[in-house]
């Protein structure tokens, strides 16, 4: 990748202390964000795939604790900032947004106002100034008769009016990066497909890179440019979005293709991956799909597989690739 | 009234043509046994004209309801799987519970094996009320976190009539052993459990008194990818060991494809269209059901390329719905008259389709 980084996470270890013992949920994961694209983080509940953007937020609460890793915003290492600092840059270089956009917006008080919010806070501009700025970007994200929105309550709105609104709220400071965490998971199809649409264009239209958590893999192949595959902690696999899907190489990777139910062939029987995800408590001694993995040999239950490189940018964690080398 | 007895009569002989076609069809590619075919084309359930609306306040002179559920006529074939697919807000979920009357329905009749269940009296209703089972979508809020594993599988055995402790335990063990979970997790709690085994005890429930229909309630919507296909596969194989007959709601398209026979697709309360699931994913009839069909995100980043046409606008609200065909403020075909009337039924060889100017 040659491309300018904007973001970039570097063996990010976030950790719960908990009365039963220490649990690694994120686990020396690194990732690189380039500007202007859309990157994907999958993987199925409980890998971390959240927490390590809750991390890179500065939102991870206690028991949880980042404790390694540097996170680079723009070359400038956020990883210590203090609060009051991490509060400057959160919300106008970087921002998130959630799943359920009616938990992520204060009931009492209307939209147009929560959105003002942010630019107020981040800019010196005037009330004004600040709600033609939110009408502006109401009519970026889609939202008819802004005007009228702009005075509507949260309860009002639908469900796709309400993330659009959220996305509105993140991109109005224009950041440099927006985190989507799960965004259309809680909408229908058909307005899923809308949302997708939007982030596509604001991406293309303002340059600002979009990390899409989702376990969608369709998700990720409709709108992603590069993809990281998670599990239990760690990243199993990562490359560019079709080297992905032509050359699905970790066993795990290839078992979650494999058990989606798929539009174009009548299965008898679905694939399965058998099992199910192991407690972070107690993780194998190798690697940690080798509980699950049809491929699992001796070594892969003693030791753990580093990422090797199969192709340029592409990253898989399992002994089979180790001729390869070290991905870098 | 007479007239749409007419129509039902004619949607019933086409299903029926159909389901013999699909049965031979069957038989000579998977060697299903003949008699299970046979069965199949027997209507298990049918609904004529159902109705079901919900008060939404409003004012006494004025009074407004929700119309969740609005003319609805469907037949259940015995053994089949049908899907019941829409956006939220289409009610059929609700249409689901109204089937086997967790909802008693404002108009029209439920046939079960030619029995008129609505109205019947609660003595009556408790024998066939046996035979009609629920998976719901939540396992963390469909099991009761205060009972074990062997309450929640041995309430329903209790409760019709299972007195023997040994008799009851050795029939929980084998219905345990029938979803897979472990002999030894028999005096556990929910909480012990993952969303998946959650899932089988659920289940598990559901198939405790032998029912002919269980209507499953987005079952997998809630458990991750890898759990799901287990799930998915545990269904199709109960359906195959019992005869089951299953009524499966789902928004998720790419999953009824896997495991439905046919597919009844809703828009706010209305059918759309009705059909065999390979012939309707294959070419849709209804407007509708091609937007929901391109809208799904596929798994396979070369068919991005292709521009999607795409629904604009939202789903318009159930208090105060469209006139004449509810899905004329999306759709970019409607015409005066489906501002107007509502559309009737249509068979185009085995499929119905509502909609006055039909795809294809």
């Amino acid at each position: 990748m040659s491309e300018s980084i904007v973001l970039e996470i570097r063996d990010l270890r976030s950790h719960f202390f908990t009365a039963k013992g220490q649990v690694p949920a994120v686990d020396g994961v690194s990732i690189q964000v380039p500007a202007g694209k859309i990157i994907g983080i999958v993987g199925e509940s409980g890998c971390g795939k959240s927490m390590t953007f809750m991390s890179v937020m500065g939102l991870l609460r206690y028991p949880g604790k980042v404790v390694g890793g540097t996170i680079f915003l723009d070359g400038r290492d956020i990883t210590h900032l203090k609060p009051k600092e991490l509060s400057k840059v959160r919300g106008n270089e970087i921002s998130m947004i959630f799943q359920e956009p009616m938990t992520s917006l204060n009931p009492v008080y209307p939209v147009g106002k929560q959105v003002r919010e942010a630019i107020l806070l981040h800019q010196k501009v005037s009330k004004k100034e600040a709600r033609e700025r939110v009408l502006d970007i109401f009519r970026a994200v889609g939202i008819s008769e802004p005007e009228k929105r702009y005075y509507s309550y949260p309860h009002q709105l639908s469900g796709g009016l309400r993330q659009r609104v959220m996305i509105g709220m993140a991109m109005v400071c224009r950041p440099k990066v927006m985190i989507a965490d799960e965004p259309t998971t809680a909408l229908d199809v058909t307005i899923e497909a809308q949302i997708l649409r939007l982030m596509q264009r604001l991406c293309r239209e303002q340059g600002t890179s979009i990390i899409l958590i989702t376990h969608n893999m369709g998700v990720v192949a409709e709108v992603c440019d590069y993809v990281y595959v998670m599990y239990a902690g760690k990243v199993m696999e990562q490359a560019e979005t079709f080297a992905l899907f032509e050359r699905t190489s970790h066993p795990y990777t290839q078992g979650l293709l494999r058990s989606i139910p798929k539009l174009d062939e009548k299965a008898k029987r679905l694939y399965t991956i058998e099992g199910v995800v192991p407690n972070l408590l107690h993780l194998p001694k190798g690697c940690s799909f080798c509980t699950r993995c049809g491929q699992a040999r001796e070594r892969c239950f003693s030791e753990r597989p580093k990422l090797y490189e199969t192709e340029d940018g592409h990253g898989v964690r399992c002994f089979a690739y180790e001729r390869e080398g070290v991905f870098v | 009234m007479s007239d749409g007895m007419m129509k039902d009569k004619k949607a019933e002989d086409g299903g029926q043509e159909k389901k013999m076609g699909e049965g031979r069809a069957q038989t000579e590619k998977m060697g299903v046994d003949a008699r299970r075919v046979e069965e199949k084309r027997q209507v298990l359930l049918h609904a004529r004209n159902l109705v079901k609306e919900f008060p939404a306040g409003g004012t006494r002179k004025n009074p407004q309801v929700v119309h969740a559920v609005t003319n609805v006529n469907l037949e259940i074939y015995q053994g089949e799987t049908l899907a019941l697919v829409g956006e939220s807000g289409c009610g059929k979920s609700t249409l689901g519970r109204v089937l086997i009357r967790l909802l008693e329905p404002t108009a029209g009749e439920i046939h079960y094996e030619g029995e008129n269940i609505v109205g019947m009296g609660e003595a009556d209703f408790a024998r066939l009320r046996r035979q009609m089972q629920i998976i719901f979508q939540d396992p963390y809020a469909s099991l009761n976190p205060r009972m074990s594993v062997k309450e929640i599988i041995g309430e329903p055995l209790i409760t019709y009539g299972m007195k023997d402790k040994g008799e009851l335990e050795a029939k929980v063990r084998e219905l345990m052993g029938e979803v897979g979970i472990a002999q030894e997790f028999y005096n556990r709690y929910p909480h012990q459990f993952s969303g998946g085994q959650r899932q089988r005890i659920g289940i598990a429930r559901a198939i405790a008194l032998n029912p002919k229909l269980i209507i499953c309630d987005e079952p997998v919507s809630a458990l991750d990818v890898s759990i799901q296909s287990q799930v998915l596969n545990l269904l199709k194989d109960l359906q195959e060991r019992y005869g089951l007959t299953y009524l499966f709601i789902s928004h998720d398209l790419s999953v009824v494809k896997f495991i439905a026979d046919r597919v009844c697709v809703m828009f706010l309360g209305m059918i759309c269209e009705i059909g065999d699931t390979d012939s309707l994913y294959e070419q849709p009839l209804h407007p509708y059901t091609r937007f929901l069909l391109n809208a799904i995100p596929k798994a396979d980043p070369k068919l991005r390329s292709q521009e999607k046409e795409l629904l604009t606008g939202e789903i318009p609200s159930p208090v105060n719905p469209p006139s004449g065909c509810r899905f004329h403020t999306r759709c970019p075909y409607a015409e005066d008259i489906c501002r107007q009337k509502a559309p009737e039924g249509r068979m185009a060889g085995e499929r119905q389709v509502f909609c006055h100017f039909p795809l294809g």
